[in-house]
């Protein structure tokens, strides 16, 4: 079989380590955060994370189009169809817990989501999936139901990713420090770009295409990935006006008490 | 139009955070203005009803001198009678602005919750 879709394979196991090492990050950072983010934090982890566990099975989907074993292919997709349902439940409480604050009320909304990725599933597995069409770059499945591809597109993606823009919107028209405003926009950006790519993946109608969105994927999760953790250099660069001109409070301090 | 001391407090000491110390950033000016636009200008606010609201945060000398040198002298407020004042159009024009600057920091606050909540 072909090298592309080795490279393929690749690029999912690439994005599995990225994934699991931001996970991973996040986790380490718990002490640091406030006891307000906690809850969001956890949500992060959990959609990192369900993300790495999606295109693990999908890496190994892959490797099994190279190996030509179609059957272990069609359970590696089932199985990986899980952790892709749900995606949107960790999101959908991480936005709507950061604009309301209330607990309760996020885990509602996200419920509402578990259940439209619940019905995703059923009409996944009831209905079934024609494939595997196998190309040099990829290996795509044709979902065998209206019902699932119509909650799919509209519930589990066009409503989040709705949220994801009005979040950043919201961000962007505040008066907040320019570093955390960067920050926080890399980060959604990242969420939309990866939460977007996901959608053209699983629908893809060709191995490049497929190819292609796992790329931006992967650009996407090292982009969410510097957002939080960013090097220093880069830190230094797009630092505050006190980094660059070099002043500290106490140094400015100085100045207090001179005559003109 | 209730009166809650310890927002009207907290919204003082944001705007003396951001240097304004007087006007929005004066919990006394804060307080005896809206216990005046309270009763409106049909109304007299008796003294002893300011001091209800204002003897937590100030004592009856320094509550009555505001009045006399702000709200008196710039005609915010007139008096009636003995221990008995009105507030004018104007008194009622700056409780307006006093109540935008509770919705403004209102506002910052809801935005600095948001960022606290977003993991850093």
């Amino acid at each position: 079989m072909s090298f592309g879709l080795l490279l393929n394979a690749i690029v999912c196991f690439a994005i599995v380590l990225a994934t699991s090492a931001f996970a991973v990050s996040l986790h380490q950072s718990k002490k640091k955060q406030k006891e307000e983010s906690l809850p969001t934090l956890n949500a992060l982890i959990i959609f990192w994370s369900l993300v790495g566990m999606f295109f693990f099975f999908a890496g190994l989907r892959t490797l099994a189009a190279y190996g030509n074993f179609p059957e272990v292919e069609t359970s590696l997709y089932y199985i990986g169809s899980v952790p892709f349902a749900f995606i949107t439940v960790s999101l959908v409480y991480f936005i709507i817990y950061i604009i309301l604050g209330d607990n309760r009320v996020s885990i509602g909304v996200s419920t509402v989501f578990m259940i439209f990725g619940a019905i995703y599933l059923i009409a996944i597995f009831g209905f079934g999936i024609i494939g595997p069409y196998t190309s040099e770059w990829g290996s795509t499945y044709e979902i065998n139901s209206n019902i699932a591809v119509n909650v799919y597109l509209s519930g589990l993606f066009i409503v989040p990713t709705s949220m994801i823009m009005g979040l950043l919107l919201l961000i962007l028209l505040q008066r907040i420090p320019k570093r955390l405003q960067n920050k926080i926009a890399f980060s959604l950006v990242s969420i939309s770009l990866i939460f977007d790519f996901m959608l053209l993946d699983n629908i893809a109608p060709s191995g490049s295409t497929q190819m292609a969105a796992r790329i931006f994927i992967f650009i996407g999760v090292v982009l969410g990935f510097f957002s939080y953790f960013t090097p220093l250099s880069l830190d230094r660069k797009f630092g505050t006006m006190e980094d660059r001109l070099g002043l500290s409070q106490t140094e400015l301090e100085d100045f207090e008490g001179e005559d003109e | 139009m209730n009166i809650d001391i310890e927002f009207e407090q907290k919204v003082a000491d944001f705007y003396q955070s951001i240097g304004i110390s007087t006007g929005p950033g004066d919990i006394q000016y804060r307080l005896i203005l809206l216990v005046l636009a309270k009763n409106g200008e049909e109304k007299v606010t008796r003294f002893s009803e300011i001091r209800d609201y204002t003897d937590r945060i100030a004592d009856r000398g320094s509550i009555g001198s505001k009045i006399k040198t702000v709200f008196q002298l710039e005609g915010l407020a007139i008096k009636v009678g003995h221990g008995g004042y009105s507030i004018t159009h104007k008194g009622l024009l700056a409780a307006d602005f006093i109540q935008a600057t509770s919705v403004y920091y209102k506002k910052i606050k809801s935005v600095e919750q948001i960022i606290e909540r977003i993991p850093s």
